[in-house]
């Protein structure tokens, strides 16, 4: 038929050549969006997009270290809905607490050395100092804590990962019950105890499972703080654990091995545990039940620093040190 | 005229298509990952043996080993190379999907003359020693990790004499130092030799220009005489650029071997 050599149809099949480019392995495959969510820089800010977290709403909450406006709220496709917070210079850590229907945000602030907690919209509810009477802090620059985690009964834990590298357990007051980990390579130690999650996937045996950033490391360690076991997950510098569903996602700051620092990639785990994917890295593949080394193979991403997953399994990516740019949003195919 | 109407309706179902720019990442959007490169040793005693990876499906890696940039007519990377020349072997990776990405450059050297002796007129920085005084001429050459005690590290003006067995011909020298921008690791200004206490010869080297480097590099410089003595002369960088956090201020020199050829 001579009209398939027609011009216009030439040009109808080259748009037909370029593809939605899909990320990801297995079950867990995305087309990627670097619009989302993009902002007037002069208006709204960011500089490090630190965590995201989507509210009972169904809202996207992102935590930026700007102070122009610490929070951003999206909807899902990424139209701005509000802003709030001029005090969190150090803003990183953000956790969503569901007290009784309503929402509330628990954030870390490794420049004040503080967890803030606040209502939805930015009311402070209680700040936490330093843990001075544990006597393992002299001053309160030593602590720099990174995550937060809430439990069922209201108790939450914070890990100080940018300082002393202990994981603190508080009930919902604010009152101090107990305090491990630590800094070192052992069992029961942490280098960049950068994240925290309450793993209840196993509602007989809730646990805690913490990432050691340098160590490339994910620990679960009991609701009492006792080491139970380590997962290792080579190549890749894990932020925090974030459970959806059965699965867990996380941000991979950088590839351990790469020339380059802006080197990170996405990682997912299945409910044994096993990574399954990882967008924008090598595909994950095991020898004799060792994971194979993971790096970079696309320079999609820079620096993640958190991935949330909202309830459409649809993914953001909050990214730090990445030339102050918006989240990625990650659509599941 | 109806199959008409039906390839009409069709090209504009096309041509509309094409206005609506879909909001995901296309095709050669976005780049590859530069290739990763090992090898056994980048001095070549008898041989080394080169790797090179990315590992991702429909990757394919070409390479060259002349220093010119690889393409597609290159040649293909299929298993580890056995190397025995001296080269500068350049990988790159290609995907239907993705952009090709950006070169991997590996140096490999042939093994050098040992000299005699070292006599080192100036001191390399306490916390950067190396292994000790023959650490530039172990035949060893370091990782890129400014840590790696293959390195020793000057903050000032670097001055040896090198001694040789009587009438040992050398063509060159070779230089390696490291770049590594953000860590204050400037390539030699000038390195001088002074052959047989005689004749100066000199060599400059490029200035990084991006912000960010870090890379392994080397200064050769021609002798093509009998020789008993070098006097080698390297010069720090005495101020990093403007674009430079400590802009003015002297940069660090690491270097990891001296070979004499």
């Amino acid at each position: 038929m001579g009209l398939l050599t027609y011009p216009m149809y030439s040009s109808a099949f080259s748009f037909s050549k370029t593809e939605d480019i899909i990320v990801g392995h297995n079950s867990h495959k995305y087309k990627v969006n670097l619009n989302w969510g993009q902002l007037n820089s002069l208006k709204t800010p960011v500089n490090d997009c630190h965590e995201m977290v989507q509210d009972s709403k169904g809202r996207i909450v992102l935590l930026t270290n700007h102070i122009k406006n610490n929070v951003i709220i999206y909807d899902k496709s990424g139209t701005l809905l509000e802003t709030w917070g001029t005090e969190y210079p150090g803003a990183h850590g953000l956790t969503l607490v569901k007290e009784n229907g309503t929402d509330f945000l628990l954030i870390t602030d490794y420049e004040r050395h503080q967890i803030i907690k606040t209502t939805i919209d930015g009311k402070v509810v209680f700040t936490l100092d330093f843990p001075s009477e544990t006597g393992k802090y002299s001053t309160k620059e030593e602590f720099k804590p990174t995550e937060t985690t809430v439990v069922e009964n209201g108790d939450f834990y914070v890990a100080d990962g940018y300082g002393k590298q202990h994981i603190l357990h508080y009930n919902h007051k604010g009152e101090l019950l107990n305090i491990f980990g630590g800094q070192g390579t052992g069992n029961r130690q942490f280098l960049n105890a950068h994240g925290i999650c309450y793993d209840d996937r196993d509602k007989q045996n809730p646990s805690l499972l913490i990432s050691a950033r340098e160590l490339n490391q994910l620990k679960r360690f009991s609701l009492k703080g006792e080491f139970l076991e380590t997962i290792n997950v080579p190549g890749a510098l894990i932020c925090r654990p974030v459970i959806h569903k059965k699965d867990i996602y996380f941000a991979v700051l950088r590839s351990k091995n790469s020339l380059r620092s802006n080197s990170g990639f996405i990682l997912i785990m299945n409910e044994n545990n096993e990574v399954i994917s990882c967008p924008g890295a090598t595909a994950p593949s095991y020898k004799n039940d060792n994971l194979e080394e993971l790096y970079q193979t696309i320079r999609l991403f820079q620096h993640p620093h958190d991935v949330c997953i909202d309830d459409d399994e649809n993914m953001y990516v909050a990214q730090w040190n990445s030339g102050q740019t918006y989240p990625i949003k990650l659509m599941r195919v | 005229m109806k199959v008409n109407i039906v390839v009409l309706v069709m090209l504009c179902f096309f041509g509309c298509a094409k206005k609506d720019k879909s909001p995901y990442v296309q095709q050669q959007d976005i780049q590859l990952e530069q290739p990763r490169v090992k090898a056994s040793n980048t001095i070549i005693d008898s041989s080394v043996v080169i790797t090179s990876e990315l590992r991702m499906k429909g990757v394919e890696i070409f390479y060259t080993s002349d220093g010119s940039e690889p393409s597609k007519s290159s040649e293909a990377y299929k298993s580890a190379l056995v190397v025995s020349e001296e080269g500068r072997y350049k990988f790159k990776a290609f995907h239907p999907d993705w952009k090709p990405s950006t070169v991997s450059e590996l140096r490999v050297y042939q093994k050098g003359i040992t000299p005699l002796s070292i006599d080192w007129k100036t001191k390399a920085h306490s916390t950067y020693p190396g292994l000790g005084d023959s650490t530039l001429v172990n035949h060893q050459k370091a990782e890129l990790n400014f840590r790696d005690q293959q390195w020793v590290g000057f903050d000032t003006i670097v001055k040896a004499n090198v001694h040789f067995a009587k009438d040992t011909y050398i063509k060159s020298i070779t230089v390696g130092y490291l770049v590594d921008t953000k860590s204050w690791i400037f390539p030699p200004e000038v390195v001088s030799v002074i052959i047989n206490k005689t004749d100066t010869v000199q060599a400059k080297t490029p200035k990084p220009e991006n912000k960010e480097v870090l890379a392994l590099d080397d200064v050769r410089i021609l002798i093509e005489k009998n020789v008993e003595s070098l006097s080698v002369m390297i010069s720090n960088t005495k101020e990093l650029p403007e674009w430079h956090a400590g802009k003015g201020l002297k940069a660090w020199l690491f270097m990891d071997e001296w070979i004499f050829n």
